[in-house]
């Protein structure tokens, strides 16, 4: 059962695996051609890679959260255009069903992931670097392959939620953003803001986006 | 101005009138001179009413009020007005406070005073303050000055640094590391390290211990410059060169040595590499990872180059000091570098669990 | 004999414009039950009800001696479903979504499904975006036969096809059920196909069911009769009066239920029987719609 639904998941997605993969090879990349072509700097100082390699970090969350809106999104759209009819008449349990399509998906989420891993190993073999910067390949593509999973999870949960579910959400933004301005028209000082707090919480550890924040870098100190 | 002007007129009236009197009889001139004498007497005695009332008003503006916060106590002009003047104060406690910096018993023994109030002397008088010391400050009555205390936060950290002994005046940064402006002060600190102006700056770049301790001067006596980078500074900085500096220029070595050492240069060529604002995010970085009360017990330390004191008070060697400084200041102010431990790895996967529960129990399907 | 599916009380509201009200089927294991109506009668909401894809407001339902939804895999497990849209994936070809199919059902027939797609000869390498409704419409028959189910329930399997398909599918059909003792459900509003084959049959009219009886008794009872003399008001028949209308001097009567010897009610009332005529189903449906919807005698 879960190789057919990951061999159907990988005909309806293979175009978005197969780019998402290929933008996880090429970032690491990016970071050894860009931290070279860099002017006015020697070639390998310690600045010039870190300056480098941050830039070019800040983007691999950027693409953690893409591989999870696109494979996300993409995992329940099949059964979305045919309104889940196919899906339901099969004899397996609802929640087996979304197993199933979990399970698959975060397979497909795997290839960026072991992209990334090998394109960092390559960038890292392919240059010596100054005394005082390490490389991190295997970090990163750790910390990848857990952000791509949050944010798998996110959009996955999304896509499978019903109306009601996506107003509750709605609403409860809503209702974060009508306690700021509450607060801020009876001026109550020393009051933090609502939205701030809950931004807080959720980007800090323990929260589930703090994986996303951070220092995102190949090379580093 | 109008004073002036009535002064002038009175005498120009004072002067008519004894003309007027001295073409007279001398009884008539006597009489005469008599009235005008009364009018002009009268017209001066207006004239220092009216300055007097003028300065009482000018004295009452600028009579003294005392603000208290925490140990910080200074005296403000009366026209500040009560609610700036407390800012001003809790300002300045809240920042010496979390600064953690300057011992609360040294404030104490301080008043800010502002150099345009008046009448301090009995205000101090009257609230016992005449133990402690006065430190005049230039605080101007513009509420946008007094925002955010750091006026007063600042003189009082000077007058703390002249206590220090003479080894600690030269090595601290006028902020003492508390960082008024940190973001800022934090980029121009990487900038310094990473332009690569200095072999020492570029080793400690690097990540040799040795570099930044050169670079940050921490070690008494020792000279950060190679000559042929004094030399290359002094032709870029003072083109005018003399006296010793000409020594330099023309190939002495000990010439050049002489010059930074004895800070003989106006501007001078600094005698330590790393500027104000990396001397400052060094001690910044000591209180984040070893604590303020590190940096205070350096402070009192007396024996010693400044990086021996301050790694005694971190239970540091002063090498892993500099070490865990770099590392900090290249990753914005402590930032971990990518990671991808259980601490990572834990909360993320309860986070995609419980997303695939409400995915699985969806009403959708029920 | 047990129902293969029974529903008491049924009851379903979707917005204040639709409902199904107090529906009781009855659905003999073996069978081949049709179930009846016109557009928007709610057959497809029925058919969603009885395979758990959405939930009553009242009533239960039993499929297969199981109860929906509590044991909806295992009732699907031995359900064959075509669904009134197709609801494949389009981006498979015809031999990926039988193997996806099959990868659910441990029973799955591939070699009947092998013999069924060269009969129908439907393109294995195909997609299915780019097959034909007819040839889709054939796979899905393959699919839910190739299944072997016990049950299979068919939503309006033959609408929009054309006749040479429609006949190949009924075929089919009717090949399975020889083979064994499925049972059938099939709806659609197309009455004459499903006099060929349904031996059952289920009226659903505006979210009622209107009538559920044998096929034979509904073709067979429903007459239309010329009546001359006939009294205005009737009392108790011996059958159900679906309509009554003038038609000259005599007077057109559509009953159901007729039998020959009832001649002598209208004999006894007064009446003359002039003509018994038999409706074919199409007209007796038409007819018990009509009843079925004014409150006439």
């Amino acid at each position: 059962m879960y190789r057919q639904v990951l061999r159907s998941q990988w005909l309806a997605l293979r175009l978005p695996v197969v780019l998402l993969a290929v933008l996880g090879f090429a970032l690491p990349l990016l970071t050894v051609t860009y931290g070279g072509a860099l002017e006015n700097a020697p070639s390998e100082t310690v600045a010039q890679w870190l300056f480098a390699s941050q830039k070019i970090g800040v983007l691999i969350p950027g693409l953690a959260l893409l591989v999870g809106l696109l494979l996300g999104i993409g995992t329940w759209a099949p059964d979305h255009a045919g309104k889940h009819v196919y899906a339901l008449s099969l004899p397996v349990p609802r929640a087996t069903y979304v197993l199933l399509r979990f399970a698959a998906g975060v397979t497909l989420v795997a290839a960026p992931v072991l992209a990334l891993g090998v394109g960092s190993a390559v960038a890292v073999l392919s240059v010596k670097l100054p005394g005082g910067i390490h490389a991190y390949p295997m970090q990163l593509t750790l910390r990848f392959a857990l952000a791509c999973l949050v944010c798998f999870a996110i959009f996955f949960a999304i896509s499978i939620s019903t109306r009601r579910a996506a107003l509750a959400v709605l609403g409860l933004l809503g209702g974060i953003v009508l306690a700021d301005l509450v607060l801020a028209a009876l001026s109550i000082s020393g009051a933090a803001s609502v939205s701030e707090t809950v931004l807080y919480l959720l980007t800090n550890w323990p929260g589930p986006l703090a994986i996303l924040m951070g220092r995102w870098a190949l090379f580093d100190v | 101005m109008s004073k002036l002007i009535r002064s002038v007129v009175a005498l120009s009236a004072l002067g008519a009138g004894v003309q007027a009197a001295s073409a007279q009889t001398p009884a008539g001139r006597d009489a005469g001179l008599r009235t005008l004498l009364a009018r002009a007497e009268s017209l001066a005695a207006g004239i220092a009413r009216e300055d007097s009332v003028a300065r009482e008003a000018q004295h009452r503006e600028r009579l003294a009020t005392r603000f208290d916060a925490g140990a910080v106590t200074v005296i403000l002009p009366a026209s500040v007005g009560d609610a700036t003047g407390r800012r001003f104060v809790e300002g300045a406690a809240r920042i010496l406070d979390s600064a953690g910096v300057i011992p609360a018993s040294f404030i104490a023994t301080r008043i800010v005073v502002a150099y345009a109030a008046d009448g301090v002397d009995s205000l101090v008088r009257a609230a016992r303050l005449d133990k402690r010391v006065r430190i005049g400050a230039d605080i101007s009555a513009a509420p946008d000055t007094l925002a955010d205390g750091l006026l007063a936060a600042d003189v009082l950290a000077q007058s703390f640094r002249g206590t220090l002994d003479p080894e600690w005046r030269k090595w601290l940064p006028s902020d003492m590391g508390m960082g008024w402006n940190m973001r800022i002060e934090g980029a121009e600190a990487v900038r310094q390290l990473m332009a690569g102006e200095t072999r020492v700056g570029a080793l400690c770049l690097g990540g040799s211990a040795a570099g930044c301790r050169l670079w940050l001067g921490l070690d008494r006596g020792a000279m950060p410059y190679q000559a042929a980078e004094i030399r290359k500074l002094l032709t870029a900085r003072w083109p005018g060169n003399r006296g010793v500096a000409s020594q330099c220029v023309g190939g002495s070595d000990d010439a050049c040595e002489t010059l930074v050492r004895d800070s003989l240069l106006i501007p001078p060529i600094p005698p330590v590499p790393a500027g104000a604002a990396s001397r400052g995010s060094f001690l910044r970085a000591v209180r984040r990872l070893h604590g303020d009360g590190a940096l205070r017990v350096a402070l009192a330390d007396t024996a010693g180059p400044v990086g021996d004191r301050l790694a005694r008070a971190s239970h540091v060697s002063e090498d892993s000091l500099v070490t865990e400084w770099r590392s900090w200041l290249l990753t914005g102010g402590g930032q971990p570098r990518v990671t991808a431990d259980l601490r990572d790895a834990v909360p993320a996967a309860l986070a995609a669990a419980l997303l695939l529960l409400a995915a699985a129990r969806t009403g959708r399907w029920r | 004999m047990s129902n293969a599916i029974e529903t008491r009380d049924l009851t379903y509201r979707a917005g204040s414009h639709f409902e199904l009200r107090d529906v009781g089927l009855n659905v003999r294991e073996g069978s081949i039950y049709g179930f009846l109506g016109p557009n928007g009668s709610g057959k497809t909401t029925t058919i969603r009800l009885l395979l758990g894809m959405l939930r009553p407001v009242r009533g239960t339902i039993s499929v297969l001696g199981r109860r929906v939804p509590d044991d909806i895999a295992r009732i699907m497990a031995h359900t064959g479903y075509v669904p009134e849209r197709p609801h494949l994936y389009p981006y498979l070809t015809v031999e990926q979504a039988v193997r996806y199919h099959r990868a659910f059902y441990p029973d799955f027939d591939a070699a009947y499904a092998d013999e069924l797609q060269r009969s129908f000869a439907i393109p294995p390498a195909q997609k299915l975006a780019a097959l034909s409704k007819g040839e889709m419409g054939k796979l899905h028959i393959v699919l839910v036969l190739a299944q072997r189910p016990r049950l299979l329930v068919l939503d309006e399997p033959t609408d929009g096809l054309d006749p040479v398909v429609r006949r190949d599918v009924l075929s089919a059909l009717l090949d399975f059920c020889s083979q064994g003792t499925a049972t059938v459900f099939i709806s659609s509003h197309l009455v004459h196909e499903l006099e060929r084959i349904c031996d059952w049959v289920g009226v659903l009219d505006g979210g009622k069911l209107v009538v559920e009886l044998p096929m034979q008794g509904f073709k067979n009872g429903i007459k239309r009769i010329r009546v001359a003399h006939a009294p205005s008001l009737v009392g108790d028949t011996p059958f159900v009066v679906l309509g009554r209308e003038m038609s000259g001097l005599e007077q057109v009567w559509v009953v159901r239920g007729w039998q020959a010897p009832m001649v002598q009610w209208f004999e006894g009332v007064g009446a003359d029987v002039r003509e018994v005529v038999d409706l074919d189903l199409e007209e007796g449906f038409v007819e018990l719609l009509r009843s079925s919807r004014t409150s006439a005698f």
